[in-house]
């Protein structure tokens, strides 16, 4: 096992170099440079090129590059051309948490509502019950994220008035668990709410398909209750696809961060990500982009080993 | 001996599209405390579906038990509570079937699949559940068995596979063991072995077998008695010796005459000309009657019934009015 482990790290590693040096020409090949807006357009040539020479952008491309990963090995991700030359890894770090605590916990949601969903609507298949579901999934997933999450605090937060809305926590308010709660379900659930419906889907078509295998005839014939029958000798089969779409899903919840964090006002990197591509802010972009991809092909190595541990079949 | 179970007038049939599909159409059967009775008959006759009646295993929705009993020790299965039906299956009448790469459960162990069943019916703790399962691994040829109950299925082959399906159907003493073609899938080399093993514990337990086959080879050896049938009706039921000396019904004949002198299973029944009809399609009067080289105009006209004749019965107009002895 701990083989496969490291075997699948290094595996990844030709993938991030393809990863950063396309992240790298990107950003190099978008229109204007970091000049034209931090600048006044009347600077002098001189100036200019003095500022040039600092941030390194007169080097030669393959330079720049090189220069680039070798400090972002040492987790140095440069500076912020704006917000007074913050580093990067900073900015990043104080924005992390959050985003991290959102995806955990939409990640969360997902997973306790479709997947009794999911099973709900296999072991019943056409039923009306079955229907609904498929009908609420499929408007799940076709409801643009930004749209359900200002309806959402239109009803809940303006009219109602249950959820704030918008943030970590309630400004100036000493630290409390609740606070934080409250103020993490709606972005939480609208974040999940597009995988959500994936993930029913998928766990419909998977236990569908499990209750037509013969083992299950084998469990019947044992004198099993249904209930023992789905979900003891039924659910850990119809599972183990489904880990494997959860590496998938991991880029629609990098990407769904990024406007649910700005629907909701919430202080992430999603909205770090904005913010540094509307001003251009280079190194920033840099830095989110190979962070996100680092993420989505660590979520992918933990699919495949939580797959291998949970099919015996797979041989390491 | 008296009837460990009888199943009268069972009519299984499927829906489809507003079409009637009589998979099994009004079957009588006993099976006797101890005895080996065999159901045989070709493709598509409704054997499945017979064995899978009987334990109530009938896939829902589409098919459904419209009509019949199923009397197990005088109780009717068929009409038996839900809660009722569980503390006998499995445990008082177990099931092995035709495909063994597919009928364990690939992502639990061997050991635990045995277990299961021991604490369920048997409310055994779990060491000593374990300990049975080994015994019974071992009962049925496998040396390593206590290694064994750490492995999953796909490392074994179908042959040792089916042998972990018969430690596991015999695991609470079954009253009766239902066979669906327990041997078809298998290498022909491995077939003999596996109808041993069973043949061996089913004495050693007292345990009656329905064993569903194709093959009329292995009836000889292993069955007391043996039932015909075709299109979802009994055609013929007797003694194994009294069948293959003396077939009474021209379906059974046809299908003695048809087995091969060395070994193999009936792949094609030479000596019966045409196919099977399909069951929502059957011909009105005797179901064989397209096929039957003795048929005669009432054949094709009215459907015979099931007579008993001294120890042995038969569907045929031939037999209905004389004494049938041996
Ligand atoms: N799920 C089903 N839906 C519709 N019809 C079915 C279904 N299962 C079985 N049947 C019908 O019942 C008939 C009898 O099937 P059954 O499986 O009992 O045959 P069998 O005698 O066991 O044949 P085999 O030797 O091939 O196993 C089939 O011809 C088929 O038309
Ligand atoms: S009843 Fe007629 S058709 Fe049917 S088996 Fe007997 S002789 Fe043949
Ligand atoms: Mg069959």
């Amino acid at each position: 096992m701990t083989t496969y482990i490291i075997r699948r790290l290094v595996m990844a590693i030709p993938l991030l170099i393809g990863i950063t040096i396309i992240s790298f020409a990107i950003v190099q090949m978008a229109p204007g440079d970091p000049t034209s807006l931090l600048m006044d357009p009347n600077i002098s040539p001189a100036d200019r090129a003095k500022f040039m020479e600092k941030y390194g952008l007169n080097d030669p491309i393959y330079i720049q590059y090189f220069k680039w990963v070798g400090n972002m090995l040492q987790l140095d991700f440069g500076s912020s051309l704006l917000k007074k030359g913050t580093p990067v890894t900073e900015l990043i770090m104080n924005r992390l948490p959050n985003t991290l605590l959102l995806m955990l916990v939409s990640t969360i949601f997902a997973f306790l509502i479709s997947i009794p969903f999911g099973i709900y609507s296999a072991t019943r298949p056409y039923s009306k019950t079955d229907y609904s579901v498929s009908v609420i999934s499929f408007l799940g997933l076709a409801t643009p994220n930004f749209w359900l999450g200002l309806m959402l605090i239109m009803f809940f937060s303006v009219k109602l008035g249950w959820f704030p809305t918008g943030g970590v926590s309630t400004l100036d308010a000493p630290f409390n668990v609740w606070d934080r709660i409250h103020h993490l379900i709606l972005p939480a659930f609208v974040l999940a709410s597009a995988d959500m419906a994936t993930l029913t889907r998928h766990t419909r078509s998977s236990m569908l398909d499990v209750t037509k295998q013969d083992y299950m005839r084998t469990a019947r014939a044992k004198g099993f209750k249904e209930r023992t029958v789905i979900y003891k000798h039924g659910l850990r089969n119809g599972l183990t696809p489904i880990i494997t779409i959860f590496g998938i899903l991991l880029p629609t919840f990098i990407g769904g961060s990024v406007i649910v964090e700005t629907v909701f006002s919430w202080p992430g990197i999603g909205r770090l990500f904005i913010e540094s591509a509307f001003s251009r802010d280079y190194p920033v972009i840099m830095g989110l982009t190979v962070l996100s991809s680092v993420f989505v092909v660590l979520g992918n190595i933990i699919a495949d080993i939580l797959y291998a541990i949970t099919d015996p079949r797979v041989e390491y | 001996m008296s009837a460990l179970l009888e199943v009268k007038n069972l009519k299984t049939h499927f829906f489809r599209k507003k079409q009637t599909i009589p998979a099994v159409d009004g079957v009588d059967l006993t099976i006797k405390k101890g005895e080996t009775v065999a159901l045989v008959g070709e493709s598509g006759s409704g054997k499945s579906i017979t064995s899978l009646s009987i334990m109530r295993l009938i896939p829902s929705p589409g098919g459904e038990i419209v009509d019949g009993q199923v009397l197990y020790n005088g109780t009717d299965l068929i009409e038996l509570p839900e809660k009722e039906l569980l503390k006998i299956r499995g445990n008082e009448i177990s099931m092995i079937f035709q495909e063994p790469m597919t009928s364990l459960n690939p992502v639990l162990t061997i050991g635990q699949q045995i277990i299961e069943v021991l604490i369920y019916h048997q409310k055994m703790s779990k060491s000593k559940a374990k300990q049975k399962a080994i015994e019974l691994l071992e009962m049925v040829g496998f040396s390593r068995a206590a290694e064994l109950i750490n492995d999953y299925p796909h490392r074994l082959s179908g042959g040792m596979r089916q042998r972990v399906m018969i430690a596991m159907a015999m695991s609470c003493s079954p009253k009766l063991l239902i066979a669906d073609e327990p041997t078809t899938a298998l290498d022909v080399t491995i077939q003999a072995q596996i109808l041993d093993i069973m043949k061996q514990l089913s004495n050693k337990f007292g345990t009656s077998v329905l064993l569903i086959t194709h093959d009329l080879g292995v009836v000889s050896e292993i069955a007391d008695r043996i039932v015909v049938m075709y299109c979802g009706q009994v055609v013929e039921e007797a003694t194994v010796g009294d069948l293959f000396e003396n077939p009474l019904h021209p379906y059974s004949e046809g299908l003695i005459e048809s087995v091969p002198s060395i070994e193999g299973e009936i792949s094609r029944l030479q000596s019966i000309e045409g196919n099977v009809p399909p069951p929502e399609n059957l011909p009105e009067g005797c179901r064989f009657a397209p096929r039957c080289p003795k048929a005669f105009d009432r054949c094709f006209q009215e459907m015979p019934t099931l007579s008993k004749k001294l120890s042995r019965s038969v569907r045929c107009f031939l037999y209905e009015q004389e004494e049938v002895g041996k």
